[in-house]
């Protein structure tokens, strides 16, 4: 059984997940918006490194590219906030509404890239709606500077990853800022009547979840083959998953989840398919069946909770007393 | 000129099928607060059920081989494609039988299932159900007898035997038409019913609900399987005037296609599902006769249709975000207490501002 | 109150009908211009509309989208030829957008005829074209799909044409061609899709009838974020099976993301490799490590063309005046213009169905185009029974798909 390459393979996807889970599940808790639009931040990261390798002649450095694809994210989560969310807030929407609304956003950022894509193709003559991968420049140096022979989007993986979550880590629970964050995730209300600035924190929290997802893009692009438009809708799949389990609150059960999501896909089919002569057409279907049958067994309790049904038989005896 | 009236019949007969679908789902999310993301479950599995119905149980019926002449080879879509022409009372009859079966083993789907997914609580139910959908799509990719991939195709409508098209397109119309007159009547009649009210409360309040008294698991699997088999219903009515299955069909998106219908139109008000499942079909289909009138240099004037449709659902969603026929305030018709409601501010006249 | 909200809730509902009436009532005043009636400016051209499903967007839109400057192309040809002959039609195409989904498709198809359109071009995959098979059959709708070839719908006496050769006959061929080659023990892996899954059952039957076999089969989902463990499963089958090589169908996106995978695994690398021409013309797949890769596997692709074929290569060079690269079908996106376009011409611009399906058989017997020869079976699909041979190379320092071959009548001329 060749188990390296579905060892890499789940070690990139975990990093690649972690990033995009954690942003949504950050965004949920803080403005308790489910985004649909959320697919666009990883397919627009992954095309600003395209276009920018394109452009660059394919000497890309992955700072470059990670600066370029976080502002851009950033940018389009701030102007959703802006534009569609709290408008939205502003009027008393549910969070049905909110989810429609971002999906309406979705459409119109999806087809906007195939525009800028078929017109760049035309400019350019270069196909843009499936592109090879893109290698950093400034990681092939190093590499070679140090004599490193693994493969480019493992060290990529491992720094960028590193990098955000420990930067992550700190701005949540090491500076004011995040303390204020978590206040507003906690209790908006309260949070407010203490003086933090709501609708700032709000723009800020959308601006770190646009651009951290986007950087999961970058990482794609250097992993993946092909990247097309619809890698976000891929993606995401997953990333909706790993929040659910984390019960769309807990950010070290979401980045948890997304490894062992990301293990399952690949470890745990690939004894499967090995060993049992399982098809691959079947891997999505075992995916959602872990996914199902976790929710099933032991239900979050976070911020989607509800009623714990488990316990509806004792909560009858009481009712009915003796 | 367009032809009117065959844009209309297709159009009518998409519209009358997504709405069957919009209006249950306003029972389940809007009415009941089971936010069921995977419509497409239930919608999928009735198609297949009517497939399976109108093609291997006719083919049984009428002598062939069904190992032979199976729905997704030459062999069987040219037989079946005769018999739909020449056998109309048999035809006619299976349809409506499959139409039975799709909404009770759909619905009997339905019911088993809600049981271990109402353990996870409100804001799960949705992630849930979606995960049942891609599971079924898997299924039916890996099971021969459904046509794996190919899917199945040559499923006949039950009035080709009618010479003129049209005349078959409108009584298959007629049909997709009764059945969502019926489903919105049924639902309506429960959104003002006593069950009406209780569902509603399970809605806002499932504990306050349950310490009432009332028997919320109960309650919500048998909405569910009422909701379910009419998604099946639908979903046969789509696979028998589309003609063929195949798991492309049932992908996530339908549902959220769904979803938006209901937003739009106003999640609580069959209504309003109604108006959002026409508004957002006509919309899409009148801006497909645009395309060619925008034309395009650098890009496919086509991108342009859903950037438009996005913007047309964000803007209604801004301006009105319970949608553009919000949920009524319920009828009281007891005159002391709406007399005693009124007394004390409690009866309003707009919408309710809390009911999505 | 209610009789205030019933009368509001009227009205919306009034309005809404009424702006869908006057914006449909515009749109197909427009059409109406466009399609039927003579232009008051140039009262002797009559405009036809040929209409066109393709998707430009979804999983498959990096082939579709090199098939709008084709179709373009080919119109333009078409308006060359009418005015040469001095004829009064101008055509014009009418492109929808179909994502590669069955339901859009058939949406598309009801859109041009209800705009008085009778012949659409596309759309793209088999499962699409199912689904808009019953509205064809209705309403005698003519369909010219280039780039389906599942023989499930080969079916006689209906309104659907394809210009794609049989997969029966290319998977036979390249079934010839491995055992030529001293290949005797195979593992087919391939998209669950319904063209590849074709190929492979027909390849399946052919191999094994002369004498070699398929020691496993391994069959991947389209539409995956990345395919790297479907390639570890592959390579652990390839290490332990120990086949003589492997046989794989798949497309630009996904193609290239395995081929990328698999030029790092060593039990891959000592294996031959196998392929069709479902990713030929595909860029993506065009980057050094896989041109490595295809050099060091030996791979062999095959596709269907003539032997000898200059109009394929002088399509290649005018579609770049268009913007356009090939991709995988697009010389039979094409033909399938061209022979709508002469079938509408011979029948002096009729919409009668009838007609027209004649007209298109009568053109395809004596159409060549750069698919080659458009002679259609009694199916209405398209006759082929020769096939190129190719792999990847760098050529100049740069990578490109190359011919190494050809197929004929079991006859096999390898070039170098």
């Amino acid at each position: 059984m060749e188990i390296a390459r579905a060892l890499i393979c789940s070690y990139v996807f975990s990093w690649i997940y972690i990033l995009s889970s954690i942003p949504l599940t950050l965004s949920y808790r803080t403005t308790k918006v489910f985004n649909f639009a959320h697919p666009v931040f990883i397919t627009y990261g992954a095309y600003v490194a395209i276009f920018l390798n394109e452009f660059l002649n394919k000497n890309t450095p992955l700072f470059i590219a990670a600066l370029f694809s976080f502002t851009t994210g950033g940018l389009i989560g701030v102007l959703n906030y802006l534009l569609i969310i709290r408008p939205l807030h502003q009027r008393g929407a549910s969070p049905n509404v909110h989810m429609i609304a971002t999906m309406g956003a979705w459409f119109v950022y999806q087809y906007a890239l195939y525009i800028i894509c078929q017109v760049l193709m035309k400019l350019r003559g270069a196909s843009f709606l499936s592109y090879p991968s893109v290698e950093y420049v400034d990681i092939s140096y190093i590499q070679r500077a140090i004599g490193l022979n693994t493969p480019q989007y493992i060290v990529t993986s491992t720094t960028l990853g590193l990098v955000v979550i420990l930067s992550l880590y700190v701005l949540l629970n090491k500076t004011m800022l995040g303390f204020a964050m978590r206040g507003i995730a906690d209790n908006q209300i309260l949070a407010t009547l203490c003086g933090i600035p709501r609708d700032k924190l709000m723009a800020l929290t959308w601006f770190l979840t646009g651009g951290i997802t986007a950087l999961s893009g970058i990482l794609w692009v250097n992993f993946s083959g092909s990247t097309t438009p619809e890698i976000g809708l891929h993606v995401v799949v997953i990333n909706f998953a790993a929040a659910f389990i984390g019960g769309l609150s807990s950010l070290l059960v979401t980045a948890l989840a997304s490894a062992a999501l990301a293990l399952t896909e690949n470890i745990v089919f690939l004894f499967l398919s090995y060993h049992l002569g399982l098809q691959p057409t079947i891997r999505l279907a075992i995916v959602f069946g872990v996914v199902f049958t976790i929710l099933v067994i032991r239900p979050p309790l976070g911020a989607g909770g509800g009623l714990p049904y488990r316990f509806r038989t004792r909560i009858g005896r009481k009712v009915a007393g003796p | 000129m367009i032809d009117v009236l065959s844009f209309a019949i297709h159009w009518l007969t998409y519209f009358t099928i997504y709405a069957i679908l919009a209006i249950t789902l306003v029972l389940e999310a809007g009415i009941s607060g089971i936010t069921n993301f995977g419509k497409v479950a239930f919608f999928g599995l009735g198609a297949y059920i009517g497939a399976v119905v109108n093609t291997y149980t006719l083919l049984a019926l009428l002598g062939y081989d069904v190992n032979t002449y199976t729905p997704f080879t030459a062999q069987g879509v040219s037989v079946l494609s005769k018999i739909a022409a020449s056998e109309p009372i048999i035809v006619i009859m299976i349809f409506f039988m499959s139409l039975a079966i799709s909404f009770v083993i759909t619905g009997l789907f339905g019911r088993l299932l809600i049981y271990p997914v109402i353990r996870v609580g409100a804001g799960f139910v949705g992630f849930t159900l979606l995960s049942v959908g891609e599971i079924l799509r898997a299924i039916y990719m890996n099971t021969h007898f459904l046509g794996g991939t190919y899917g199945m195709f040559g499923i006949p409508q039950p009035f080709t035997w009618l010479r003129s098209p049209v005349l078959s397109a409108l009584c298959y119309l007629a049909v997709t038409f009764s059945i969502f007159l019926s489903a919105y009547i049924l639902v309506s009649r429960i959104h003002e019913s006593p069950l009406g009210r209780v569902l509603r409360a399970i809605r806002d309040d499932d504990v306050a609900a349950l310490f009432l008294g009332k028997d919320v698991p109960r309650i919500k699997s048998s909405v569910f399987f009422l909701t379910s088999g009419l998604s099946g219903v639908a979903g046969a009515l789509y696979a028998c005037y589309v003609g063929s299955v195949n798991p492309q069909m049932f992908v996530v998106l339908v549902t959220f296609n769904v979803w938006a219908m209901i937003i739009i139109g106003g999640s609580s008000s069959p209504m309003g599902a109604v108006l959002g499942a026409a508004l957002l079909s006509l919309v899409d289909r009148l801006l497909q006769y645009a395309t060619p009138v925008i034309g395009g240099v650098l890009f496919s004037a086509d991108y342009l249709r859903p950037i438009f449709i996005g913007c047309i659902m964000i803007a209604i969603l801004v301006k009105k975000p319970m949608g553009l026929l919000p949920e009524k305030p319920p009828k009281i018709t007891a005159g002391f207490l709406r007399k005693a409601l009124e007394e004390i501010g409690e009866v309003n006249e707009g919408g309710c501002d809390t009911c999505d | 109150m209610e009789l205030i909200t019933n009368t509001r809730f009227m009205l919306i509902i009034a309005s809404t009908l009424l702006i869908g009436i006057v914006i449909g009532y515009t749109i197909g005043y427009y059409m109406g211009q466009t399609t039927v009636q003579t232009t008051q400016t140039t009262p002797i051209q009559r405009k036809y509309i040929l209409g066109v499903s393709i998707a430009l967007s979804g999983p498959i839109s990096s082939i579709c989208v090199q098939w709008e400057p084709v179709v373009r192309m080919a119109i333009d040809d078409l308006n060359n030829i009418s005015r040469s002959m001095g004829l009064n039609l101008v055509f014009e195409p009418y492109i929808l957008d179909d994502k590669g989904s069955p339901e859009e498709a058939l949406k598309n198809a009801q859109t041009f005829y209800a705009a008085g359109i009778r012949i659409m071009i596309g759309p793209p995959l088999s499962s699409q074209l199912k689904a808009i098979k019953a509205f064809s059959d209705a309403n005698k709708f003519i369909i010219i799909a280039p780039c389906s070839n599942s023989p499930t719908l080969a079916i006689p006496g209906d309104y659907i044409f394809r210009t794609q050769p049989s997969a029966i006959a290319e998977s036979e061929a390249l079934a010839v061609l491995a055992i030529r080659e001293n290949i005797r023990s195979i593992i087919s892996f391939h998209i669950d899709d319904e063209f590849c899954n074709v190929f492979s059952k027909y390849f399946k039957d052919s191999f094994e009838k002369r004498g070699g076999r398929i020691v496993h089969e391994i069959v991947y989902s389209p539409g995956q974020a990345d395919y790297g463990t479907d390639v570890a499963t592959l390579a652990s089958f390839a290490r332990s099976l120990t086949p003589d090589a492997i046989l794989y169908c798949g497309y630009g996106t996904d193609g290239a993301n395995i081929l990328s995978h698999a030029a790092e695994e060593p039990a891959l690398r000592a294996t031959r490799w196998l392929v069709v021409e479902s990713f030929y013309g595909a860029s993506e797949v065009l980057v050094p490590k896989i041109i490595e890769f295809a050099q060091q596997v030996r791979m062999i692709g095959i596709r269907p063309a003539p032997l000898v074929n200059p109009l394929y290569d002088e399509f290649v060079n005018r579609l770049r005046n268009y913007g356009g690269t090939p991709t995988y079908c697009s010389e039979n996106v094409y033909d399938a213009v061209m022979i709508a376009g002469l079938a509408v011409l011979r029948t002096g611009g009729s919409t009668d169905p009838d007609e027209l399906r004649e007209a298109i058989v009568q053109v395809a017997k004596t159409y060549y185009g750069p698919g080659g020869w458009g002679l259609l079976d009694e199916n209405g699909d398209r006759v082929q029974a020769a096939f190129k041979l190719w792999t990847l190379s760098m050529v100049n320092g740069t990578p490109q798909y190359v011919d190494i071959g050809y197929i004929s009548d079991s006859t096999i001329v390898m070039e170098s």
